[in-house]
Formats: C-alpha cells, structure tokens, sequence
C-alpha cells in the first residue's frame, strides 16, 4: 500500500516537473514570438533611418545594406528643394504648419474642454446633465456619412481651406478629454474654492488659480495625447486645408512623387522629420500617455 | 462627494455669466459640428443637386431608390460591402484574441515586458502615413520581406491584385493595431487581485487553465469593448486601405467609399444616402452583438 501511495507521489512529481518544463518551453516560444514581433515595428523604421543617408545612386544598389558613403544632403538639401504640387510648400513649411496648428489646435481643444469639463463637474445649473451625456453621446455613437455635410456647412460659414477653420475642426470641448478632465475635476475636493470664495476670490480666479493648476496633472496629458493626434492627423487636412499642405499629407505627396523619381532616401529623410517630435515626446511622456489611453480606453 | 456648495445656495449674477463664458464656445461648437452637421445630413438624404443651377432640390426619397439601383448593379460595391464586413471577424476572432494572449503573456512577468509593452504602443503615437509606407516598401522589389517571402517559395504579388492586397490590408492592420489593444488587456489584467490568481496558482491551475477560466472572464468588459469598438470598424475603417494600396486591389470599403465622394465634392448626396443606411443596418447589429457578448460572463467587481 505504501509503495502505492509512493508512486503516485512520484508520478505526480514527475507530471508537475513535465508541467513546469512544459510552460517554460511555452514561454520561450512566446517570448520569441513577442521579439519578433517588437523587431518588425522597429526594424522598418530603422532601416528607413539609415536609408535616408544614402544618395539616390547608392539606394538603387544596395536597398537593404548600410550607406556606403553617409551623406547628410537629404536633410540639408532636398528636403527644401522638393515643393508640394499643390500649395508649393517644401518639407520645412509643411513642418512648421503642422508645429502651428499643433500648438495652437491643442491650446484651444485643452483649454475649451478643462473649461467645459470644470463647470459640468463643479456647478449645478439647467442642462448640466445634458451636456454630459453630449459627451458620452459623441464617443459611443459613430455617425458614418457626416463628412459630405460638414463640408457643406465648413463652406458656407466660409471656414473651409483656412487655418480659421482648421482650428474650428479641432476645437472640439466634448468627446474623450471632456470625460478624462471631468473624472479629474469631480475628485478634487470643493473646499479650496470655498475657502477661496471667503477670501473673496471670483469664480474665474479659482478656476484659473486654484483648480486648474491642481489638475495640471491631467490637463498636461490630455495636452500630450492631442498634440499627437493633431501632429499626425492626414484625413482633416487633406479634405479641409487643400491649399496647404501639413507634414502628414505632405509626406503621402512625397511618397507618390518617390514612387516615379526613385527618390526614397529624401522620402526616409522626410519620415524621419515627421516622426522624430511624436517618438521624443512619447519617450519623455511614456507612462503618462499609456496610462491615459487605458484610463481613455476603457469607455465600453 | 460634496463638491456643489455653490448650487446649494442661489447663484449669484457673477457664477451665471461665469459658467455661460466657460460653457459658450463649447456649446456654439457643438451645435455647428454635430447638431448642424447632422441636420444637413438629413436634408442631403432627401435632396439632389441640380447641376445646372448648383442648388439642392427636394427630391423625396428619390436617393435611397438609387442607393439600391447602384446596390444590385455596381459591380465594385458588392466587393466594398464584403471588405467592410470582413473587418469584424479580422479584428473579432484574430487581433482581440492574439491581443488577449500577448496581453497575458506579458502579464505574466515575461523577460522584458514592459520594454516590449512600450514598443507595442508605437504605432499608436506614428503617423499613420510613415507607419503604411514603413509597412509597404519592405514588399516592394528588393525590400527586405519582398526578399524573406521569396526565399521562403512565395511567389505571388502583395500589392495592387485582389485579393492579396485586401490579405495585406488585413495583416497591416493586426501588425499596427495589436500595441493599443494589448495595452488597454494589460491595464486590465493589471486590476485582477493578485490573491484571485495565487489561490487558483495553489490549487495547481496551470499556465493555459488561468489564462481561460480566471483572466479572461475577469477582463470580459474591456474584451466587449474591444469587440464593439472592432464591429464599428465596419463603417469607420478607410484611411489604412487608401494610403496602403491608393483603394486599388479591390480594397474599397464603405467608409473610403463616402471620404472619395467627399474629397471630389460630387454625388455628396449619394454618401449622405449611404452612409445613413448602413449606419441604419449596422448600428443594431453592434447593439445586439454588445447584449449578446455581455451573457458570456457576468461582470465581477473587484
């Protein structure tokens, strides 16, 4: 009987060492699979990255491998000397139309949306309850064929292909940050103000000196997360400012233009520009951003 | 929380003005773009433009009569409408379940993880533009995976011939999508109680057992959510396939199909038409598919 019992042990034994090394073997399996696949989103960058060294002659031959020879003029040359066909902008204006409108569309979506989200969280007045559930409403519900009519009203209210109405377009109070900033506003506690109100402080100085510096916190990522959207959107631009050309649109222009000169290392050159700012700003504010597009994420 | 002292009491003339300022533009804004927006959408659906005088005339329901005169007849629309469809099962039953796994795999204190959670989220942060063509012309002659996939006895096109291209579409979209899925799982997975999982790891439920019975029910919503937001993609997707193959290859979606119209300024009737319809179809099909996801399991709070 004992020897019965020892058995077993045994072979219990022995099946969970088959477990372990089993799941040891899955896990190396599945560790590979991740690196490959952390290796296929980086590669192509970098091999963009070095290719924007190489002059014309030099890519033709050698697509894959190094520079032979590095050369800078990419960078320092053709990317002011290509112009957009369309609004005649070289690589370093489409840069600085997007670094504008990205500041300033960001300034103005963060500041109408704290504004919004502050008054809908800390004061009780008619449609108050209303407006919150616009919010909610706009991210839940997507309304697919809009675009024919927005055009429309853009060009009758004569904002259509200006930096007026590009900054209309983005704007917007209500949708995710509206949410994120009225969860951040509703847990701040009222009695700041109410001591605030004592001293005999206004509503707009506790907004602006009290409240808002307190939630700088998720004012400053909902500033980030904007700023990136803005700095690589495509759609708007392309259908709302045709006369001018942002870096996004500018670099499927160059693209295209690529495709019949062979000029893909001034292309690389461009990318490169393009994508530089968003990757240092994700490098600097990496936690602050995943942590809000799972906080932003989680609506369902 | 009491945090409305100041309604308690009446609202001085001050706080009015106040909250109407703080309150306006946002307000104006909204009622512009989306109120404004989506009242000319309606009227769009029952008006033609009269190209001779280039004004909108009320012409009843003459649009939607079109709409399925084009349906039946179109011989690229039958292929827009089954491209749009295949996204839900793409994202549904390929990207939200891989997402699921790398998600638990990462989770489950993998080497480098969260070196590999920050590299997932790149594609997020890229424009998308850079991120298509870095995607694209490593299939084109001589690119490294044009190289790869010959070696390994591929032999077809990747690019510009249906359906391949669609196949590429759908791949892209796995490749570039599984970062921001993966990283809403993790927060997820990141709020199960850790004494959940050590009591099942003691009562011998293993690598595979967990990962079935314990984490994915626990992370149910944020996988309904994940599901919902992959069933919308039905109407919304069109920016990946237009930069990706220029809609060339068979790649044509709804969605491309009405930003095309809008980008031309000609028919905007016909994409008001249409996209009112399917939104008229779909929308209740990702309304019963959230009811019908949500019997799985109930939701736990923890």
């Amino acid at each position: 009987m004992f020897a019965n019992i020892k058995k077993k042990k045994q072979l219990k034994l022995a099946s969970r060492k088959f477990n372990v090394t089993g799941e040891k073997i899955t896990k190396a399996v599945i560790f590979t699979v991740l690196a490959v696949y952390a290796v296929s989103l980086l590669y192509p960058f970098l091999w963009m990255f070095y290719n924007s060294f190489k002059d014309i002659g030099d890519w033709r031959v050698n697509v894959n491998g190094l520079p032979t020879k590095w050369i800078f003029a990419n960078y320092s040359q053709n990317l002011f000397t290509y112009k957009s066909a369309i609004s005649g902008f070289n690589i370093p204006q489409m840069f600085l139309l997007s670094i504008g409108l990205t500041l300033a569309g960001t300034f103005l979506t963060v500041f109408f949306s704290t504004s919004a989200a502050y008054v809908v969280s800390k004061y009780d007045f008619w449609g108050k309850k209303l407006l919150y559930s616009i919010a909610v409403f706009v991210i839940v519900v997507p309304i697919v064929g809009t675009l024919p009519a927005k055009l429309q009203i853009m060009q009758s209210l004569g904002l259509y292909d200006n930096l007026v109405g590009m900054l209309f377009l983005y704007s917007s109070a209500f949708g995710m940050n509206f949410i994120l900033l009225h969860g951040y506003f509703a847990n701040i506690s009222w009695s700041y103000a109410e001591a605030a109100f004592i001293d005999g402080a206004s509503d707009a100085d506790v907004f602006f000196r009290i409240m808002l510096p307190m939630g700088k916190g998720a004012v400053i990522a909902v500033a980030i997360l904007q700023s990136i959207g803005i700095w690589n959107d495509y759609s708007t631009p392309l259908l709302f400012l045709p006369s001018m050309t942002t870096l996004a649109v500018g670099l499927d222009e160059l693209q295209k233009s690529a495709i019949g000169t062979a000029d893909y290392p001034t292309l690389f050159a461009a990318i490169t520009v393009a994508v530089l700012p968003v990757i240092t700003l994700f490098i600097a504010f990496q936690k602050t951003i995943i942590a809000n597009t799972v906080a932003g994420g989680l609506k369902g | 929380m009491t945090n409305f002292t100041k309604t308690k009491k009446k609202m001085s003339r001050g706080t009015k003005i106040f909250i109407i300022l703080m309150l306006a533009y946002p307000v104006l804004h909204f009622l512009i773009s989306w109120v404004a927006v989506n009242f000319r959408s309606i009227m769009l659906l029952f008006q033609r433009m009269d190209y001779f005088t280039g004004e909108y005339k009320w012409v009843g329901f003459q649009n939607f009569r079109l709409f399925f005169r084009d349906l039946a007849s179109d011989p690229d629309g039958a292929r827009r409408y089954i491209n749009s469809l295949l996204y839900m099962p793409v994202t549904c039953f390929i990207s939200v379940p891989l997402a699921t796994f790398c998600s638990y795999c990462l989770f489950k204190k993998m080497p480098c993880a969260s070196v590999f959670r920050v590299i997932f989220f790149l594609p997020n942060v890229i424009p998308v533009i850079a991120l298509t063509i870095a995607f694209r012309l490593p299939f084109d002659p001589d690119g490294f995976m044009y190289n790869i996939m010959r070696s390994l006895g591929y032999k077809g096109a990747f690019f510009g011939v249906a359906p391949n291209a669609q196949v590429m579409v759908f791949i892209y979209l796995i490749w570039a999508g599984l970062g921001y899925d993966v990283i809403l799982l993790s927060g997820a997975m990141g709020r199960i109680p850790e004494s959940v999982l050590e009591s099942a790891r003691l009562d011998g439920v293993g690598f595979f057992r967990e990962f079935f019975s314990f984490t994915i029910p626990l992370v149910w919503p944020t996988l309904i959510t994940l599901n919902l937001v992959g069933m919308t993609t039905v109407l919304t997707v069109y920016l990946q396939p237009l930069l990706l193959t220029s809609g060339k290859g068979g790649t044509g979606t709804i969605s491309m199909y009405i930003f095309q119209i809008a980008q031309s300024g000609n028919n905007l009737e016909k994409a008001a038409t249409m996209g009112f319809l399917c939104s008229f179809v779909w929308m209740p099909v990702v309304l019963g598919g959230r009811k019908f996801l949500s019997r799985f399991f109930r939701e736990v709070e923890y």
